[in-house]
């Protein structure tokens, strides 16, 4: 086999640092939760943003529930 | 009780999985935890590599969270094309060359040294690189501008082709060529005046 030892500086270079990358993680996860919290908002409230957009714009906005609330009995 | 809330996670993804199939559940479910295993994966060699090539641990700890962050915005551009692992050495390098390029101000770094060149005939040995000691590969490295050593790591550490360095320097085969040329160049001429001389 081939004498390698720029594998054996990267091995040599990796002793020693967990502690640092325990710290760069939780970092990494606060980004990922915020992006998360982003993309729940973002999935949340863009369908009535849009309602808002096409109401303003003179159209009629979709509503699920409207036939649902009409109806004097709903489970008939 | 972890395993009964999380059954998809703990059932289907091992150690053994490839990164693709991680990549591929983490774009589908959005379960952190994939994204987590790939940083468990390869963490620790992207930090080494931020401190070998910043020489600043401050600065390495930085860039180091930045390039996760950077890799979770970017994941679903992850074509499969290379390897995972080659994408976000890639990634690494460029994020480090970028940093120390607008932290001396230099914007010459990469620019100058790319030269298309005819004669791109390598006379130094891999094997003398490769046989170098550790103790001498250290030293030697750490005289070298970021743009040498940077290809001299990605050529003999991460044992990337010409064809995935091309692609990531966004440069012809042949001006790859010539860069390691001159890289191995600098070091054989490190060398010499360190080793050699007496």
């Amino acid at each position: 086999m081939r004498v390698n030892n720029f594998k054996e500086l990267e091995k040599e270079e990796m002793k020693n640092l967990d502690p640092s990358l325990k710290r760069i993680k939780s970092s990494v996860n606060s980004n990922l939760g915020i992006f998360q919290f982003i993309g729940d908002m973002v999935e949340m409230f863009l369908p009535k943003l849009a309602n808002i957009l096409v109401s303003l714009t003179g159209g009629s906005s979709i509503d699920d529930d409207k036939g649902f609330k009409d109806r004097k009995y709903p489970n008939r | 009780m972890i395993n009964l809330l999380n059954p998809v996670v703990t059932g289907n993804i091992s150690e053994s999985t490839s990164d693709a199939e991680v990549i591929e559940k983490y774009l589908s479910t959005g379960n952190s935890h994939y994204f987590n295993l790939l940083y468990d994966r390869y963490s620790k060699k992207v930090y080494a590599k931020c401190i070998s090539l910043l020489k600043d641990h401050a600065w390495a700890e930085d860039a180091t969270q930045d390039i996760f962050v950077k890799i979770l915005l970017k994941l679903s551009d992850f074509s499969g094309k290379s390897k995972f692992s080659t994408w976000l050495y890639s990634i690494t390098y460029n994020y480090c060359i970028d940093l120390i390029r607008k932290k001396k101000k230099d914007p010459s770094i990469l620019v100058d040294e790319f030269r298309e060149g005819d004669d791109v005939e390598d006379d130094i040995e891999d094997a003398f690189l490769l046989e170098t000691s550790v103790t001498r590969l250290k030293v030697i490295l750490g005289e070298l501008a970021i743009d040498d050593k940077s290809v001299l790591l990605m050529k003999y550490q991460d044992e990337m082709s010409i064809k995935e360095m091309c692609d990531i320097f966004d440069k012809s085969e042949s001006a790859i060529k010539m860069k390691i040329k001159r890289a191995k160049e600098k070091f054989v001429r490190i060398y010499n005046q360190k080793y050699k001389t007496a």
